[in-house]
């Protein structure tokens, strides 16, 4: 019986399932999003054939990590230790591949043995390197082929694979060759030690954090594991998954709503020939299930493919892994089942709690008596769409809700992105400075370095009238998920961006200024001592300049800054102060041209070629992009089924002598209003979804999320185009049928 | 019969052979070579039993459904080449179902208004017809009411009104008094009769009531697609008889009852004529 009734009404039982089918698909591709950046981004340093890794203290990543390489032949004197080898890891920017991951090691080193070579043979000399399967189809090479990197050329001798995307999406070259390529000359980003001993790995441990205060050793794996940066990738990767629950489930629910909401009466008539309530709740909790079984099966199918599609673009690839467990698609199916299920009893338990008369009466799933207030707006509302949209309190609502949950997702990544611009941009100084100088090819702006030699140079031009140094590094500090770090030169202009709000500015060294967000988190006042990698600094001021990034951080001296971080003589950015801004595109021009290890940007423009920015872009758009499809998908969906509903009262229309083009203008009026309803109630759900995604400890300061007013406008418009295309196909192909087909239609 | 024929007026409905075959695989001979006249101003009856083809004749006259083969003229004009079929029926036809068709959302008014949405008509002058014809079919009282709010006469009486509010010239109707009691359909019946007196408007009705046919001037049966008999009641005259004795004047007439002054002078001839009836 239950799957007759399905099969009997086949487009109904299709769309719920397209509906439910969407809603699984989005959970399986937003998770296998966030799991393939969480892991993507841990399985990077995780298998490294060592037991214990060695980093900077307090650094964010093991990447931002710097060591002396020296210090790995003290380790090795230490008491349990076999091995120690020390590790470069570099990120380039290419063609292609924002994150080009470039990993030096010593040729000899058991690190090695994480690369399974494919093809060709061990890397033995100078200006050589191996390449990953990936980044090899990528960039179209083979062992044998010349390979540019950094303004050198090495040779290619061999391919290997790791199962990581970010690994077989780089490269690795011999330890000495990565220390020049990165300037990291007599320096190492990491140690890897083996013990001799396994069981006694945290007696070594121990004994190398007391020797060494400002190092940091972790069991090889645990490091990622504890890694702060992983902790923001994983963040993230929950949020997608709390917002692919909440838009796919609610998205399913609501299909199963509009369905069974639709049966009121049929429910009636069950009930009125005898069948008792649990049997109706059984036959459609049933239903409910098949529907939400097979359209989750079809779901995960979908979520398949649309993560596929995302990934086909090569920038996205590497970093969006799309990383799929089984465990995934059984959340998703859970989902299904339990959102589908409830969705599905709900109303089939409110209907048959009615009289058998009363539902009877129920026409397509909306009360007959109005509410007050309905009855009120249907009064006075002089649109013949809102007027209709008024009388099925119950129809309409749900479809906004259908349509709303897809609009606020849409509108809360987009928020998200836009806040993320907006912060950047005003740490960029867009308006203080004209011009932004960072260092070419850093994937990173925390990893751009500049002979701070050019800011002299840059004053000599005649366009110059200034030029601000400025160093930026991240790190960590305990209930902040990153703490950035200003070197700034005291007697720099520049410091004046950080507006004091108490205190002093910074003048000598070993003093500290604290955003205010960050004194707060950190509860630290003017007077106190702030401890960062083995060396105290006295906070002398609490800053506030309104960008999230920024109030989340500190300012000191350039000087330290620059010991702190390694950077002898290096500076990140540079801000630059022409004498006639108009002028400044050109002057870019000509700057760029006389100083190619540099970009020149204008200040405004600088988030455009800023490489970490684009990338985050990139990944937002690529998230973008799949929530327009699955919320679109929902919202014609929502439509479709509100539409197809009202079959019958077409064929009226048509019987009494409607033309097509007025039914047709009818059903889009209806729609743009309905669309337009639901567009407003998705910028609700989307501000609520973002306002309880700040909430996330540590979150709230990097993604304040900004509301422009042409994001209101693309989503309430693209809520009307989706909307209006869900109805017109119905309506249309209700007008096309005889009238007399179109009455008889259930 | 000679005479009437010498006085009767255009041929408004006709059908040439019209035969609908409904399903691809098993197929279903709905209509089978039908063909029928109906003069301007007449009140005819389609009866038979289920699924003998009448509802699938009127759907084809009211142009909701198309033949298979066959043509259905009107006033003269072939539909097969009538090019806006919306206008036809808009115009020309008034359609009653057996469950009214109302739209749920809409009050008693506004439904009523639908079919004027497509005449040259002022919102001030469409709500004034509406409210006219609200009122003649006696829900002048229940005119914001929503459909679910009425009781099932009332809501056949709000979809008459819609059939009626364009004036048009032919009103099909199939089974309106299906879901009704005795009395209601009798109210509705008289209202139809009513029209097809005053305003000469040509009625179909489609019906398996022989009260509802005895309340019409000719009666034809169906039979498994095709016509089995077409009986005119007699004459006009006959018919009007029974509308007399059926009539609360009739009663009063043949139980004795007091009449009005003017009816006193031919009250016996009358009761004559009734008593042979």
């Amino acid at each position: 019986m239950i799957l007759k009734n399905l099969w009997r009404r086949k487009i109904r039982t299709l769309l719920t399932m397209l509906g439910i089918a969407i809603g699984v698909a989005a959970v399986v591709a937003l998770s296998a999003f966030g799991e393939g950046l969480a892991s993507g981004m841990g399985k990077v340093f995780a298998d490294t054939r060592g037991d214990i890794m060695v980093t900077q203290k307090e650094a964010l990543a093991s990447f931002l990590s710097v060591v002396d390489a020296d210090i790995g032949g003290e380790i090795r004197a230490l008491p349990g230790v076999d091995e120690v080898t020390g590790t470069v890891a570099g990120i380039v920017q290419m063609q292609d591949a924002p994150y080009f991951i470039v990993m030096g090691e010593d040729p000899k080193s058991f690190t090695l043995d994480h690369y399974k070579l494919v093809e060709g043979q061990p890397l033995s000399g100078r200006r050589q390197l191996w390449l990953g399967k990936v980044a090899a189809r990528n960039f179209k090479k083979g062992v044998g082929d010349t390979f540019r990197l950094q303004d050198s050329t090495y040779r290619i001798v061999g391919l290997y694979e790791t199962g990581v995307s970010l690994e077989d999406g780089g490269a690795v070259m011999s330890l000495a060759d990565a220390q020049r390529a990165f300037d990291k000359v007599g320096k190492v980003n990491y140690f890897n030690v083996k013990v001799k001993d396994p069981r006694r790995i945290d007696e070594v441990k121990q004994r190398i954090e007391t020797k060494w205060p400002d190092l940091a050793a972790s069991r090889s794996g645990e490091a990622t594991k504890t890694s702060e940066m992983l902790d923001i990738y994983r963040s993230f990767g929950l949020f997608l998954g709390i917002f692919a629950v909440l838009v796919g489930g609610l998205g399913m629910m609501n299909t199963m709503l509009m369905s069974v909401m639709e049966r009121t009466r049929e429910i009636g008539v069950l009930r009125a020939i005898g069948w008792r309530r649990r049997r109706i709740v059984l036959m459609i909790l049933g239903e409910a299930l098949v529907l939400a079984l097979v359209g989750g099966v079809a779901g995960i199918a979908l979520g398949v493919g649309l993560t596929m599609l995302v990934r086909l673009s090569p920038a996205v690839e590497t970093l969006l892994q799309g990383v799929f467990r089984p465990d995934m698609f059984a959340q998703a199916l859970v989902i299904a089942l339990l959102l589908g299920g409830l969705g599905g009893v709900y109303p089939a338990w409110r209907a048959s709690r009615l009289a058998p008369v009363e539902a009877m009466r129920q026409e397509g799933g909306s009360a007959p008596s109005m509410g007050r207030v309905s009855r009120f707006l249907a009064r006075y509302l002089p649109l013949g769409a809102f007027r209709n949209l008024v009388r099925r309190p119950g129809r309409t609502l749900v479809t906004v809700v259908g349509i709303g949950i897809g609009v606020g997702f849409i509108f809360a990544l987009s928020a998200m992105t836009e806040g993320m611009k907006a912060s950047f941009m005003a740490m960029a100084g867009a308006g203080e400075a004209d011009l932004m100088v960072e260092q070419a090819n850093a994937s990173d702006l925390s990893l751009s370095k500049l002979d701070e030699r050019l800011a002299d140079r840059l004053l000599n031009q005649p366009e110059v009238e200034g030029v601000s140094k400025i160093l930026f590094s991240t790190t960590n500090a305990p209930g902040l998920m990153y703490f950035l770090i200003f070197g700034v030169d005291p007697a720099d202009d520049w410091l004046q961006h950080y507006r004091v709000r108490e205190g002093r500015p910074v003048a000598r060294s070993k003093e500290i200024m604290l955003g205010r967000f960050a004194a707060n988190s950190l509860k630290k006042g003017i007077g106190d001592e702030m401890r960062l990698a083995g060396s105290s600094y006295e906070i002398v001021g609490i800053y506030e300049t309104g960008v999230s990034y920024e109030d989340a951080g500190g300012v000191m001296l350039l000087k330290d800054a620059q010991e702190r971080f390694g950077m002898d003589r290096k500076v990140s950015l540079l801000a630059v102060k022409l004498r006639d801004p108009s002028r400044a595109e050109g002057v870019a021009a000509a700057l760029e041209a006389q100083y190619p290890e540099a970009i020149f940007t204008r200040a405004a423009a600088m988030l455009d070629r800023t490489q970490d920015f684009a990338t985050t872009t990139t990944i937002l758009n690529a998230l973008i992009g799949l929530t327009i499809v699955v919320g679109g998908i929902v919202m014609m969906n929502a439509m479709l089924m509100s539409v197809f509903e009202r079959t019958q009262e077409i064929g009226v229309l048509r019987a009494v002598g409607w033309r097509r083009r007025r039914i047709l203008r009818m059903v889009v009026g209806e729609s743009l209003a309905l669309a337009v309803l639901s567009a407003l109630a998705g910028i609700v759900i989307g501000v609520v979804l973002n306002s309880l995604f700040v909430l996330i400890p540590g979150m709230g300061a990097f993604l304040a999320p900004a509301y422009t007013p042409s994001a209101f406008i693309a989503v309430v418009g693209l809520a009307a185009v989706l909307g209006v295309i869900g109805a017109l196909y119905p309506a249309w192909r209700a007008t096309r049928m005889q009238p007399i087909e179109a009455l008889r239609y259930e | 019969m000679t005479m009437q024929t010498a006085t009767l007026p255009a041929i408004i409905v006709e059908t040439q052979n019209l035969t609908k075959i409904y399903g691809n695989g098993y197929q279903v001979r709905a209509l089978d070579g039908v063909s029928l006249c109906v003069h301007a101003g007449e009140f005819v009856a389609v009866v038979g039993p289920s699924g003998s083809g009448k509802s699938t004749l009127l759907n084809m006259i009211g142009a909701l459904d198309r033949p298979t083969s066959g043509e259905v003229i009107i006033d003269g004009a072939p539909l097969s080449k009538v090019r806006d079929l919306d206008r036809f029926r808009s115009e020309t036809i008034g359609f009653i179902f057996q469950t009214h068709n109302l739209i749920p959302t809409l009050t008693a008014l506004e439904n009523v208004e639908t079919p004027t949405y497509e005449l040259p008509l002022r919102g001030r002058e469409r709500r004034r017809r509406a409210e006219d014809i609200l009122r003649l079919v006696g829900l002048g009282e229940r005119m914001t009411f929503l459909p679910a709010q009425l009781s099932g006469g009332e809501r056949q009486r709000v979809a008459i009104a819609r059939a009626l509010v364009n004036r048009p010239a032919i009103v099909l109707a199939d089974e309106p008094t299906g879901m009704l009691d005795s009395h209601t359909t009798q109210d509705i019946m008289d209202l139809l009769t009513q029209l097809n007196r005053s305003q000469g408007t040509t009625i179909i009705v489609v019906t398996h009531n022989h009260e509802v046919a005895r309340a019409t001037r000719r009666v034809v049966t169906f039979r498994d697609g095709q016509i089995q008999a077409d009986v005119p009641l007699k004459n006009a005259f006959d018919s009007d008889l029974y509308d007399l004795k059926a009539s609360s004047l009739g009663h009063a007439l043949l139980s004795g009852d007091a009449l009005p002054s003017d009816l006193q002078e031919i009250a016996p001839q009358l009761r004559d004529i009734l008593a042979r009836v």
